[in-house]
């Protein structure tokens, strides 16, 4: 087993393992998984679908318990922690982008961005703390609005707005409470080629200017190509860990990813 | 549309088994709430039975078996020569009840329609009152009549006459002697104004009233049954004592039957376009996936049918014991339960086409339900509501209060709905807030869920308000019914065997105004002079109940207070070639023998009409043959309230039973008052479904928005902000549901109560602290339903609800 008290890992786990039951009968859909991702790293999983890419990023998120195995965020046990504190937790150090983008329908896009910050707020300040802190949190909402040129759809609502925008308000919306770790389940399974490429440009700057750690998942070799290392799963199981370098290039990295995926058969 | 097609559509539109059987649970009690007025109609009848039998407080029922219009003559003489009526006298079987009067309300001299020979005469009526002004609850009777009345026991101030509704009362503002000169007024003649005719009453030809007794006994029910089968027009039983309670129930259920009916419809019309909105993105799938609209629409109504039909049949299957317990006769239980079911079917079937046909029509870039634009426009209606309420309300007449605050209420709810979004945007500042505010912009920016969700809860409530109301309106009616039929009067309850001496005992009495002696001996028929039919001479009015045919005066019964004497009919006397003055030998029951003095001969008697032999004798002149009474009581009129314990130390001295008017009162309710508990079911039934109907908007409405709910936890929001979330969309759907409901309930009825109020039977608008019931009931309902999901979701896997979604 791997060592998991080491702190310089933003996220470790080891040992995990996943089954649910589909139709009375026991699906296995994790087995032994544990890897570390030290700070400012961005690693890909590659799977095919139902591969079991979403689950481990759910686990290693704090959304979904494990049967069995230990998940470390920033050095703490996260499902040692009760539940109202590793929400806390997990919203703070970690940011969630999902394929179908997830944002609240009924909300606009700033409020979408200002919500995580907002939840962290408790109840027990007063009003006067309250207002700062929601004045902040919009302010917040408008600089990441700002920075990722989506300005002028504050006040839109999730379903007056593009896939690609909505995309890159989900985005801010992770950005929001400033989390060390970005977790990216399929971020452009649903977006056209320039908008996913526009998008994981954005992770990519995320990545490199910010130093913010990245994991994402996808089945895309064009998107993972983006990351350092990229991981392949298949039934549920860590099959191959890949070293892309990108000093020579976006072209080279794809293109030595595509070939390691071939010798893999995938 | 192939047969595996069809399946595989239904296969796709398939709802979960949970929510499938959530949704027919509602149906399920709908028809459970339809068909439980069945029980209640049988409840009304026992309790109309038990409320005779204990008005009457003996052992028959003064009976006034009332046919309706239309009766030929052929059902006529069915019902008079009936044996199943004991004791008959027709009032009257002419060809008209109608009066002429150019103004009913006017007091101008009344002109009766006579009839001679075919012809109509028209002429003055001059009554001894002078000249007479009547309404439409008022009549004037014929003279003849009033013995006739009085020997049934019945209330000669009041008469109930058949309407096109039911029973109708009027009082009595005259007697009338002679239509013409030198003719009597038809035996039994009721005289209406004809404006009346037109609007409550189908007296016309052939039109029968019979004042007679029924034995009730085991068989009162079937007897009465085969006299309504005998006339084939309906025979109303009432007795007067027991007041006109009878008819109220009918009526009064019958209305909440239309409420229930009114309520299944809905229910079932908003469950099944619950149902069909929770495919809605699979039928917009499969339009997309080339399915033709056709198909689409027959696979939405087979879902609605088979979803209603399950409901209507389980719904069935569970009255039939209720029906069963009730008495409710089979096939009439039957009848109704598949009307309620073609009822329930027809919206089903209705919903399911309305809500299929602009499913078929959308795209899918139209599933974004955007802001509400009509909030300003609501807003706006609602501070106009508010106005037109409050001007009601502060200026009008009392009618329009009620409706004038009713506007106020629904003004202020609307206004304050509409601009509470707007205004609080700016409170977005801590977690608290945040989780009202995610609710209030859910219930906001979901119209057609929450407006659905409304409607079920206000439907529900309002449903349950209203006859909640009508069941205190019954209750109430019912009291008021007891004392303006025995208004101010002490009942003695037989056996009297002294009424005379009793009468005179309470005359005296501290109080008493009047006492009124009542002793009834029927006549032999063989000639023989017993029994006896006596009578206090005070009962009826000198000059006008027996006419002298012949002799000089005096000619009032008073004579009758002279030992000995005695008056005989017309026919009795030529019979018998009895001559005024002549000395006769009288018989009593057990052998003793008198002599009795004629002093009168009259034209009419009773019972048997005019001509047929009985004999009219003082009381004492009865007692000294040892003539025991068939029926006697005492009615005593107080004129302070030392009259009941006056009354009531007679009573006890005599060793008779007397109930005052407050115990007459206590005693029926409390004979009746076992069954009026059961009427309890139509609320209690309904308060059930509402609680069900609360559930079900709690549970579907938190389950439509699983996704939402998993993106909030992912984004941070902890379980017990889940739970509060929802907890505040319940509160905010419920209450806002509720207040409405409050309101359109009352308006409801008041509405209800207007239509069923008719002049003879007055029904008060009673809002009884019972109706905050539902209300509490809701409010409860919407906790505690709302704990449930916000429990159950909040427990719910955030990986597995996204990926569910």
């Amino acid at each position: 087993m791997a060592d998991t008290t080491t702190p310089s890992f933003t996220l470790a786990c080891a040992g995990l393992e996943k089954s649910f039951s589909i139709s009375h009968t026991p699906h296995q859909v994790l087995s032994s998984i544990s890897l570390q991702v030290t700070k400012g790293e961005f690693i890909a999983v590659m799977g095919a679908s139902g591969s079991g890419k979403s689950t481990l990023l759910h686990i290693l998120g704090g959304l979904e318990p494990p049967d069995k195995g230990q998940v470390l965020l920033m050095g703490e046990d996260l499902y040692a922690m009760p539940e109202e504190r590793r929400t806390a937790f997990r919203t703070q150090h970690a940011g969630f982008i999902f394929q179908s983008y997830n944002l609240i329908p009924t909300l606009t896009a700033a409020e979408n961005v200002a919500l995580p910050i907002l939840l962290q707020a408790t109840g027990r300040a007063n009003r006067k703390n309250r207002q700062a802190s929601s004045a902040a949190a919009f302010a917040r909402a408008a600089e990441l609005m700002e920075q990722l040129n989506l300005k002028g759809l504050q006040g839109h609502h999730p379903d007056n707005i593009s896939g690609g925008e909505q995309q890159k308000i989900a985005i801010a919306r992770a950005l929001a409470p400033n989390p060390e770790l970005v977790i990216a389940d399929e971020p452009t399974g649903n977006l056209d080629w320039n908008a996913s490429q526009e998008v994981m440009k954005l992770l990519s700057s995320l990545h490199q200017e910010q130093q913010r750690t990245i994991v994402m998942a996808t089945h895309e070799a064009a998107a993972a190509a983006f990351a350092q290392t990229v991981f392949v799963m298949r039934d549920g199981r860590l099959l191959e860990k890949i070293q892309l370098t990108h000093e020579n290039g976006a072209d080279k990295a794809r293109q030595h990813l595509l070939s390691q995926l071939a010798q893999l058969g995938l | 549309m192939t047969r595996h097609s069809r399946t595989l559509l239904l296969k796709a539109l398939r709802l979960p088994l949970r929510e499938t059987l959530l949704l027919s649970l509602l149906v399920v009690f709908t028809t459970v709430a339809l068909g439980s007025n069945l029980a209640q109609v049988a409840l009304a009848q026992q309790a109309t039975t038990h409320s005779q039998t204990a008005a009457a407080g003996r052992a028959q029922i003064d009976v006034q078996a009332i046919a309706g219009g239309g009766l030929n003559r052929n059902q006529m003489a069915a019902v008079i020569g009936s044996p199943l009526i004991a004791d008959k006298s027709p009032l009257y079987e002419k060809s008209s009840f109608a009066i002429a009067a150019t103004n009913p309300q006017a007091s101008v001299p009344i002109t009766l329609v006579g009839e001679t020979g075919g012809a109509v005469a028209l002429r003055p009526l001059t009554l001894a009152q002078g000249h007479l002004p009547i309404s439409c609850q008022q009549a004037v009777i014929s003279a003849s009549l009033l013995p006739v009345l009085a020997a049934h026991q019945l209330k000669a101030t009041s008469l109930l006459l058949p309407g096109s509704s039911g029973l109708f009362r009027v009082s009595v503002s005259g007697l009338v002697a002679m239509t013409q000169t030198g003719v009597s007024a038809p035996p039994g003649a009721v005289y209406l104004p004809t404006a009346c005719l037109q609007k409550s009453f189908y007296l016309g030809l052939h039109t029968l009233l019979i004042a007679g007794r029924l034995v009730p006994g085991e068989n009162f029910k079937a007897t009465a049954a085969a006299l309504m089968a005998k006339t084939g027009n309906g025979v109303v039983i009432s007795s007067p004592r027991a007041g006109t309670a009878a008819t109220a129930p009918y009526q009064i259920f019958g209305l909440i039957t239309g409420a229930s009916l009114l309520f299944g419809v809905m229910v079932t019309m908003a469950t099944t376009a619950l149902l069909l909105g929770r495919r809605r993105d699979v039928l917009e799938t499969l339009t997309l996936s080339g399915v033709s609209r056709n198909a689409l629409r027959l696979a939405s109504l087979e879902l609605a049918t088979r979803f209603s039909g399950a409901g209507v049949i389980t719904g069935a299957v569970l009255l039939i014991p209720v029906d069963s317990a009730s008495g409710t006769p089979l096939l009439t239980a039957l009848a109704t339960i598949l009307e309620s079911a073609a009822l329930v079917f027809l919206a089903s079937t209705l919903t399911g086409t309305l809500a299929s046909l602009p499913l078929q029509k959308s795209p899918l870039a139209d599933r974004s339900e955007a802001q509400w634009r009509g909030a300003p426009w609501i807003g706006a209606a609602g501070i106009l509501l508010t106005i037109a309420g409050l001007s009601a309300v502060k200026g009008g007449t009392a009618s329009s209060q009620l409706p004038g605050a009713m506007a106020v209420l629904i003004g202020t709810t609307l206004a304050v709905a509409a601009v509470v979004p707007y205004l609080s945007h700016p409170r977005l500042e801590s977690a608290r807030w945040l989780t009202q505010l995610l609710a209030l912009r859910s219930v906001w920016l979901r119209p057609r869920r929450t407006m659905m969700s409304l409607a079920l809860v206000m439907i529900s409530v309002s449903t349950t308000v209203a006859v909640t109301s009508l069941t205190a309106s019954e209750l109430a009616a019912a009291t008021s019914w007891v004392h303006e039929l025995f208004p101010g009067e002490a009942i003695v309850v037989s056996p009297v065997p002294e009424p005379l001496a009793l009468a005179s005992a309470l005359q005296g009495a501290s109080g008493v105004a009047s006492t009124t002696s009542i002793s009834l001996f029927t006549a032999a028929t063989d000639g023989r002079l017993t029994p006896f039919m006596a009578t206090s001479p005070s009962h009826f009015a000198p000059g006008l109940a027996v006419q002298p045919m012949a002799g000089s005066p005096p000619q009032s019964l008073a004579l009758l207070s002279t030992p000995s004497t005695a008056v005989v009919p017309e026919q009795l006397a030529a019979a018998n070639n009895w001559k005024k003055g002549q000395e006769v030998l009288a018989e009593g029951p057990n052998g003793k023998q008198i002599p009795l003095k004629v002093i009168g001969i009259v034209a009419h008697t009773f019972p048997g009409g005019a001509g047929q032999p009985s004999i009219i004798v003082s009381t004492a002149t009865a007692q000294k043959l040892g003539a025991p009474p068939v029926f006697s009581d005492i009615a005593v009129r107080c004129a302070t309230g030392s009259c009941i314990s006056s009354s009531t130390r007679v009573a006890a001295r005599y060793g008779w039973a007397l109930f005052t008017q407050t115990q007459l009162t206590s005693a029926i309710q409390a004979l009746v008052g076992e069954d009026m508990g059961k009427l309890a079911i139509a609320p209690i039934i309904l308060l059930l479904a509402t609680v069900i109907a609360i559930f079900a908007v709690n549970w579907n409405n938190a389950q439509d928005q699983r996704h939402d709910f998993s993106l909030l936890r992912t984004v941070g929001l902890t379980r017990s902000g889940l739970a509060s979330l929802i907890w505040w969309q319940s509160v905010l759907v419920s209450g806002l549901g509720g207040i409405l409901a409050l309101g359109a309930g009352v308006l409801l009825s008041a509405v209800f109560i207007e239509v069923a109020s008719t002049p003879a039977l007055e029904l008060p608008l009673a809002i009884p602290f019972s109706v905050l019931l539902p209300v509490l009931a809701l409010a409860l309902a919407a906790v505690g339903t709302a704990l449930v999901p916000s429990q159950v979701l909040s427990r719910e896997s955030i990986s597995t609800a996204l990926n569910r979604s």
